[in-house]
């Protein structure tokens, strides 16, 4: 089963992803959360093994578009897909974090099949 | 003539009056309550001037509502997000205890008699306003030139709050009433956005 990092300093949108993970029937075992992005960089580097990570973009400390930067110099776009979860669906804000190496975006509010949908290419 | 018109450049983008912020805004609630809370009633616009406020004896504040329409509300949680740019603003959603505790539920998917803490409901209303500003952020802001969202945060009333009011629409959920307020601050100077 996929091993899935959630990144937001919401601790309730972290519990509400999760939440819609399993009603989405999506093929998830183990969540594991960081509320921002410093916590998601000592998260990866704690445990190896995470499949996939869902981000959020406005945190303190380390926001999603840096956080999306630092992993990618460890970490390939095709090794370790990275969706962003985001109340701004601003199309600059997106295309910046797609340019730095996130896979897709999920605009908040999203349903479970929004979810679903953004995931199933890289959840088998 | 037309070489006039080009080096005068495209005039920018017009800001939205009070109103159609407004009207951006009750477009953000149905969109995020009917996405992701339960439904809510709207009981209440008010364009421009805010309702009265006084605080009680208990420190609980009173949004007294438009003449007769609704009775007044007790305010005892409010969540703000500030935006910036080429207009600058903040959305606060304020709601009495039992609201925001009925709005927070509705968020988590939790049963009534899950238990909530302080800390579960007031990370909830700021997660609301977030997605509140969000959406008025991406359709109606950015297309006006770069905007940046604040971190939601808890807030204090209206005290030290420096610009003109929208304007609010109130709500029933099932806990009771709740505000969503849209204060518009005075024009920004380039380096302050």
């Amino acid at each position: 089963m996929n091993k899935v990092l959630i990144v937001d300093d919401s601790a309730t949108m972290r519990k509400i992803i999760t939440r819609v993970l399993r009603q989405a029937e999506i093929p998830v075992g183990a969540v594991v959360e960081a509320g921002n992005g410093v916590e998601g960089l000592e998260r990866l580097r704690s445990e190896p093994d995470i499949d996939l990570i869902l981000s959020d973009v406005n945190m303190p400390e380390m926001n999603g578009v840096d956080f999306v930067k630092a992993v990618r110099t460890s970490h390939a776009k095709e090794a370790l897909p990275m969706i962003m979860v985001t109340t701004e669906g601003g199309e600059a804000m997106m295309k910046s974090a797609l340019d730095l190496g996130a896979n897709g975006y999920v605009t908040k509010p999203f349903t479970p099949e929004s979810i679903r949908r953004a995931l199933e290419a890289y959840l088998g | 003539m037309a070489e006039q018109l080009g080096k005068l450049g495209k005039a920018p983008p017009a800001l939205p009056s009070d109103s159609e912020l407004v009207d951006h805004l009750e477009r953000a609630v149905v969109e995020v309550f009917a996405t992701m809370i339960g439904e809510c009633e709207r009981v209440e616009r008010l364009d421009g001037a805010l309702p009265s406020e006084s605080a009680s004896q208990t420190g609980r504040v009173q949004l007294a509502l438009s003449a007769g329409a609704t009775p007044a509300m007790t305010v005892e949680r409010e969540a703000v997000v500030e935006f910036r740019g080429p207009l600058a603003g903040r959305v606060s959603l304020r709601a009495a205890e039992d609201c925001a505790a009925s709005i927070a539920r509705g968020l988590l998917m939790s049963a009534p008699d899950d238990p909530l803490s302080r800390e579960d409901v007031d990370d909830a209303l700021k997660e609301c306003a977030n997605m509140l500003t969000g959406w008025i952020k991406s359709q109606a802001l950015d297309p006006l030139g770069a905007f940046t969202m604040s971190v939601p945060f808890i807030g204090a009333g209206r005290r030290g709050v420096v610009g003109s009011p929208s304007g609010a629409l109130v709500y029933r959920t099932g806990g009771g009433l709740f505000a969503i307020e849209l204060t518009r601050r005075a024009a920004l100077a380039e380096s302050e956005r």
